[in-house]
């Protein structure tokens, strides 16, 4: 409950932030805190609550990030129509391809992952004709919000993109949300778990996997489109390990299967990286070092350091009142 | 309820369950023994979809469930323990049994992803009865604690209680009292026997601990080197001739657990 406030909090204040900080440098800040914020939540789905370590999500993003450039300059599309065919055509991927490697687990299924996201980012740049290989699509479109005849937002400044961005964050978070109070996430956790438990208990582990690969990468197929749109330009790095690689620092780092740990992590890691811009060649670096410390100190994220303030003594006396029999394993 | 026909099943040149038949009938508790390596856990593991096997039938209440895969049969109402301890263990307990009982809190589609009031009150009746099961096995004051923290004996009854949140018709046990102390067995044995008279629940359990077996069994089947050497009252088991040579000859009562 507390966790669901805290996000909600953070929510309201980025949306009344502008009226206080506006500087433009800032607000791009923000806006790809908010991106990354999306792309690792909709990761956290997979890696967090079902526990399997997926190193192929840029696949999803950078396929939505694919599909929404293309349909706007090919096909004259608007952004709001491409958005949602973004998260349709990414979801549609992950349904074929975790169809294919979900049926595998561990150290498998991280392999696999990792293999069709670099053998899709290899097509992409050989199909010269096709998608322009490795030039990409540059000029996508800003998006355009109008209401009748009028233009409510035109994008050409910051500000409008900020916003977009928050209610995409805000969209993302809300199914996650949704995703995990839902018998489909109770489902995912019991698979974390104890995979064997959760089969005795009737829970069908594959099933499970896939909706939450589906639903993670339809997610990662809208914040690729928010991203193509803002940036403008769409290339064949949209699908490199590198995309991948961020999201997991910041589900990690911000704690995994927690809906506030991604967000802190997108925050904490993303101002972190733009902080040591002046040290540009030591960046990663400084934080490789940082995600082992991560790893190493704090296992369950930032996250879990509110719970430790919160409940260390309640714990140690059930804990104690449990020790009543002399047999230990 | 459970009738198992000409079951094997072959590891390599290892025939470790050979040509078994066995029945169990509703509300009745019956007991597999056998020396260890005698195919009790593989019999399991094959009625219960976590093996499959090479011949045979299995099937529960007459649906033929041979070769389904485990959550399936679960789906029919065929749930069991294992023999290693197995619970969510990073999880307290009540929320243990909460994804124990994930069959009963599924609502429909709309109202689950929505969390509409049909799916959060079929959740709320859920809950109300893992608290009932918690209280039953005396572990309600345990609710809050992560599974990992609690004794060994309480993890055994946790166990039983994640499996009786599927709400099972067959409830299979794999030595649920391997490591409890005599008053705990004790203990297990009162309880086995009352889930079976107040719920009518059936029970097919292995076990070595002799004294639990002959308190609680109906019937009592035993394995040696994967086929049925003996089945009968436990009185009549204890008797057979066949019995005491597969226990090494040693008399029966003495068989350490």
């Amino acid at each position: 409950m507390t966790e669901n406030r805290t996000v909600v909090l953070l929510l309201l204040l980025a949306a009344i932030l502008p009226a206080f900080a506006g500087g433009q440098y800032v607000m791009h800040l923000l806006i790809m805190t908010f991106f990354y914020a999306m792309l690792s939540t909709s990761l956290n789905l997979i890696v967090g609550y079902v526990g399997e370590l997926s190193l192929g999500h840029a696949a999803f993003f950078g396929l939505g990030a694919y599909a929404s450039a293309v349909l706007s300059l090919e096909a004259g599309l608007p952004f709001f129509a491409c958005l949602p065919v973004a998260g349709v055509v990414a979801g549609l991927a992950a349904l074929l391809i975790g169809s294919i490697t979900l049926r595998l687990e561990g150290h498998f299924f991280v392999l696999i992952s990792l293999a069709f996201a670099e053998v899709l980012r290899y097509v992409v740049i050989n199909s010269i004709d096709l998608l322009r290989g490795p030039l990409g699509y540059p000029n996508v479109p800003a998006p355009r919000l109008s209401l009748g005849g009028t233009v409510l937002a035109d994008f050409s400044s910051k500000i409008h993109f900020y916003y977009l961005g928050l209610a995409l964050l805000a969209l993302t978070l809300l199914a996650a949300w949704r995703f995990a109070r839902s018998s489909y996430g109770l489902g995912a956790i019991a698979v974390r778990e104890n995979r064997r438990l959760a089969r005795a208990v009737g829970i069908d582990p594959f099933r499970h996997a896939l909706v939450a690969f589906v639903v993670g990468g339809a997610l990662a197929g809208l914040a690729g489109s928010f991203y193509a749109h803002y940036l403008t330009f769409v290339g064949p790095e949209v699908l490199g390990f590198g995309f991948t690689l961020s999201a997991l620092m910041m589900v990690v780092i911000g704690g995994r299967g927690t809906l506030l740990g991604p967000l802190l992590g997108a925050a904490v890691v993303g101002i972190t990286l733009e902080l040591l811009r002046s040290v540009n060649e030591a960046r990663l670096s400084i934080f490789g070092i940082l995600l082992v410390l991560a790893v190493i100190f704090l296992p369950d994220g930032l996250v879990s350091l509110a719970a430790r303030w919160r409940r260390p003594t309640l714990e140690a006396d059930q804990a104690t009142a449990a020790l009543d029999s002399p047999l230990r394993p | 309820m459970l009738e198992i026909s000409g079951i094997s099943k072959r590891y390599g040149g290892l025939q470790a369950v050979k040509d078994v038949n066995l029945t169990v009938a509703k509300g009745e508790i019956v007991s597999l023994i056998g020396p260890n390596g005698a195919g009790k856990t593989t019999l399991f593991n094959l009625v219960t979809g976590f093996a499959r096997p090479d011949t045979g039938h299995v099937r529960l209440e007459g649906d033929e469930v041979t070769g389904l895969p485990p959550e399936a049969i679960a789906r029919h109402g065929m749930v069991r323990s294992f023999q290693i301890t197995n619970v969510f263990a990073n999880l307290p307990v009540i929320e243990n049994l909460r994804l124990a009982s994930y069959l009963h809190l599924r609502a429909d589609l709309t109202s689950d992803v929505l969390g509409l009031s049909p799916a959060r009150e079929k959740a709320a009746r859920t809950m109300e009865e893992a608290r009932r099961i918690l209280a039953l096995l005396d572990l309600a004051k345990f609710s809050a604690t992560p599974a990992k923290r609690l004794a060994y004996g309480q993890l055994r009854l946790l166990e039983i209680a994640i499996a009786l949140c599927v709400r099972p018709r067959l409830l299979l046990l794999d030595e649920p009292a391997a490591g409890l102390n005599s008053r705990e067995g004790e203990h297990l044995t009162a309880l086995l026997r009352r889930l079976r008279d107040e719920t009518g629940l059936t029970i097919l359990l292995v076990e070595h601990d002799m004294d639990l077996v002959m308190a609680v069994s109906d019937r009592v089947v035993v394995l040696n080197f994967g086929e049925k050497i003996a089945e009968g009252t436990p009185a009549q088991v204890k008797e057979d001739p066949r019995v005491v040579e597969a226990y090494l000859g040693t008399p029966f009562e003495e068989e350490p657990a």
